[in-house]
Order: structure tokens, then C-alpha cells, then sequence
């Protein structure tokens, strides 16, 4: 299995939630400009819970991942979508 | 969303890579694939992909959902495949690349396997593009003579179509590679310039899937042990001898394996490379070119020097 690397961790920040309030805002540049700062935000704030969090390590505990911020249930993300006529992002993460 | 057990995901839906540890979906409202984002090569896991990379395709899947609403993957109409039908797993949990694993067993059980079957995910460069990590599907650079250079896509262009995926990024591209025929044509659809689209033919020849198995975890069993190592030889040993500084030239260590010695090799035999091959590499140089160009079961035909005298010897490639 591949080493865990910079990568892994900054993926964290782009839970479903960031992505929705940054297709929320703003246009073209502003828009980019926004979820650059939700990505810097997200790297900025930096707890050992989510160093684990980002491994995946939620210790099997769905509601912890929830508590990240992420969507366990793929029906709910697509009613999710659907409510708020927004795409949804799935990460498919293979945890050692 | 996440998805950490591939189990219960439908197969003909979620189409990728399955050997790789990390893959995103961009879905539409309905649940059509919008844009995949994620991929590797076989030097690095991650120099494909980029925080800034990421960014970029989400702000182009937020542009497409929002311009062109019907420019998505339409769902599958066949019967779902789900992981845990296929057989492979264990403790009840299935990595992805188990998935890929049971496949090929499947494949292997139905016949359906044959050399060219390992060559999974083309990478952009096997039709001559190299995409900007940063960018989606911005080309980057043309490599000439390729089936792209002769299509007409230049640098800058942004690949919008290969065959019927829609691309928005590097894991788009190699889903459209992947469903693209082994020889013949392929359609492709690019941008220049942000002005309308344009369509080129990409003329694919013989093994243009061909690509670096060795990383992929459900090949494993397909990357081959080279029987035959040794030291290289030094500039002067190669003066002496007539060869060229470059070329490839070692020789074989006291510590022969069996089937090197089967095959008729003995320690000092003087290793020239593959029969037809100018190789201009070291020892190691050599072990990890025949990983990456054979599989387990090819005849590697060794050129090499004994006594003075040139021969070739026939080598069957075993298991690591």
C-alpha cells in the first residue's frame, strides 16, 4: 500500500461541505479565490483528530467521519444534491 | 461523500482505476458522472495529481453543471455489478484493487486474457499528450509523431472529448483511453483557444495501450524476476572488447540462479542486452527495464559474451 504523503492530508479539506459554500459564492475569479481560502482554511487549521481523520482513520465509526463533515450514504448525498441542485463530490479512498 | 469499502458500489456506475487508492466522482443532481479526478503513473502516486489540480476541475464541474447540464456520462442502463459478487476480499472488506484482482481471475477463468489485457489506463503520453497537473485537461505538451501531433492538437489545446467521455481532467482522459479500441480510430474533441469545439481522428497502431505494470498491485504476480545480474563492466573492459561506452555490458556474478542455469548461462558470462536491442543502460538500468517491457512467461532472448564469442541465449521470465 502507497505511503501516506502531503496529498493525503490536504484532500481533507474538500469535504462536501466546503465545496457547497464555495459553489454558493461568487463567480470566475471570486470563486476561485474562495475555495482557494476554504482549501488554505482547511490546511490551516491542522489537529492530530484530523491527521487521523485523513488516513481514514475514524476507527470505523461512521458518525466520527460524519462529524468531519463527510456524507457516509450515497442516497443521501444524491438527496442532498437534489434538494440543493448541486453536484456532489464521492471520494473513493481505499484505507490500508 | 466518502466511500471507503467498495462494496455495494455499483461497478458499471463507478468505472476506474481500481488499483489505484484514491479516486473522486463529480456527480450532477440525477447522479451522472460529471468528471472523475485522480490517477498516477508508474514513477510516483501523486505526480498527477495537485491540491491546485482538484481545485480547478471542481470550479470546471461547478461551470459544466451549471452551462452544460447534459454534457455528463448517462447512467448505466445494464444490470448492476457489484464488488462483493466477483469473489476476492477478506475479513469482509474489499480493497479496490481486489477488485481489479477478482477480474482478471475472472477474465483468466473465461479465457478472456491475453498479453495485452494487463495494459489498463493508458497514460495521455501513449497517444502523445501530456496534460497540465494543474489544468484538467489542458495540454501541456505534444510529443511528435504521435497519434496527437498528427491529429493536429497542439499545446494549449483543452481536450474536451475522447471517444464518448467527456473530459474535464486526467482521470476523464484515461477513462476515454481505457474504453478506446486496441487499433484504429478514436475520436477526440478539443478546444482551442476557448473558441468552438473541434473534432480530430486519432490514428492508434498496434500495442499503443502498452504501458508501466509494475506499480499495479493486481499484477504483482505479472511482473517477472530477472534471472541475470551482475557488475558492469568498466569503460576500458568495454574498449577491449569493442563496445560502445553507453552500452549495456555486465558481468554475471558467481551466484547464478537456477534458471539462469537451466537456461544455460554460466558465472562471467558477459551480459550485451536483448537480442535486436541496442540497450544503452546499466545493470540496474536493465533489471527494471525488463520489469517494465515483459511479463511472467516471455522469452527473453539474452545476448551475450563468452570466451570472445557472441551467442544468444533463451530465457523464460519467472515470478518475483
Amino acid at each position: 500500500m502507497e505511503e501516506d504523503t502531503d496529498w493525503r492530508r490536504y484532500h481533507f479539506a474538500l469535504k462536501i461541505g466546503s465545496y457547497r459554500v464555495a459553489l454558493e459564492n461568487g463567480e470566475g475569479t471570486m470563486r476561485k479565490w474562495m475555495m482557494t481560502g476554504l482549501v488554505l482554511a482547511g490546511l490551516a487549521v491542522f489537529h492530530p483528530a484530523r491527521a487521523r481523520a485523513d488516513k481514514g482513520d475514524f476507527g470505523g465509526d461512521a458518525r466520527e467521519a460524519q462529524r468531519h463533515g463527510w456524507l457516509m450514504s450515497y442516497q443521501e448525498g444524491l438527496d442532498q444534491a437534489r434538494k440543493l441542485r448541486k453536484p456532489m463530490m464521492l471520494v473513493f479512498r481505499c484505507v490500508p | 461523500m466518502r466511500v471507503t469499502r467498495i462494496e455495494g458500489s455499483d461497478l458499471n456506475q463507478f468505472k476506474f482505476d481500481y488499483d489505484l487508492t484514491f479516486m473522486v466522482f463529480f456527480l450532477d443532481s440525477q447522479g451522472r458522472i460529471v468528471s472523475r479526478y485522480g490517477g498516477r503513473d508508474s514513477r510516483n502516486a501523486d505526480n498527477r495529481q495537485s491540491l491546485e489540480g482538484l481545485a480547478h476541475v471542481m470550479s470546471e464541474v461547478a461551470r459544466t453543471c451549471s452551462e452544460e447540464p447534459d454534457r455528463v456520462i448517462p447512467k448505466p442502463t445494464a444490470k448492476p455489478v457489484f464488488a462483493e459478487g466477483l469473489g476476492g476480499g477478506g475479513r469482509g472488506c474489499m480493497h479496490c484493487h481486489q477488485v481489479q484482482e477478482a477480474i482478471n481471475r475472472n477474465l483468466a477463468r473465461n479465457f478472456d486474457w491475453d498479453p495485452e489485457t494487463p495494459w489498463r489506463y493508458p497514460l495521455p503520453e501513449n497517444v502523445g499528450v501530456r496534460l497540465h497537473v494543474d489544468r484538467g485537461s489542458l495540454v501541456e505538451k505534444v510529443i511528435p509523431g504521435s497519434p496527437a501531433a498528427k491529429a493536429g492538437i497542439q499545446p494549449g489545446d483543452k481536450i474536451r472529448q475522447v471517444g464518448n467521455i467527456p473530459v474535464l481532467s486526467f482521470a476523464d482522459m484515461q477513462q476515454g483511453l481505457e474504453e478506446a479500441p486496441r487499433e484504429g480510430k478514436l475520436k477526440i474533441v478539443y478546444q482551442r483557444q476557448g473558441l468552438k469545439d473541434l473534432e480530430a481522428t486519432l490514428e492508434l497502431p498496434p500495442k499503443w495501450k502498452k504501458t508501466d505494470i509494475t506499480w499495479r498491485t493486481s499484477l504483482r504476480g505479472l511482473v517477472p524476476t530477472v534471472p541475470l545480474a551482475g557488475k558492469n563492466l568498466t569503460a576500458e573492459e568495454k574498449a577491449k572488447l569493442g563496445l560502445p561506452e553507453k552500452a549495456l555490458a555486465f558481468r554475471q556474478r558467481d551466484s547464478i540462479t537456477q534458471v539462469a542455469t537451466a537456461a544455460g548461462f554460466k558465472p562471467g558470462d558477459i551480459i550485451l542486452g536483448v537480442e535486436g536491442k541496442d540497450l544503452e543502460m546499466d545493470t540496474y538500468g536493465f533489471q527494471d527495464w525488463v520489469r517494465r517491457e515483459f511479463l511472467v512467461g516471455d522469452t527473453l532472448k539474452v545476448t551475450l559474451m563468452r570466451d570472445g564469442k557472441r551467442m544468444v541465449l533463451p530465457v523464460v521470465l519467472g515470478r518475483r
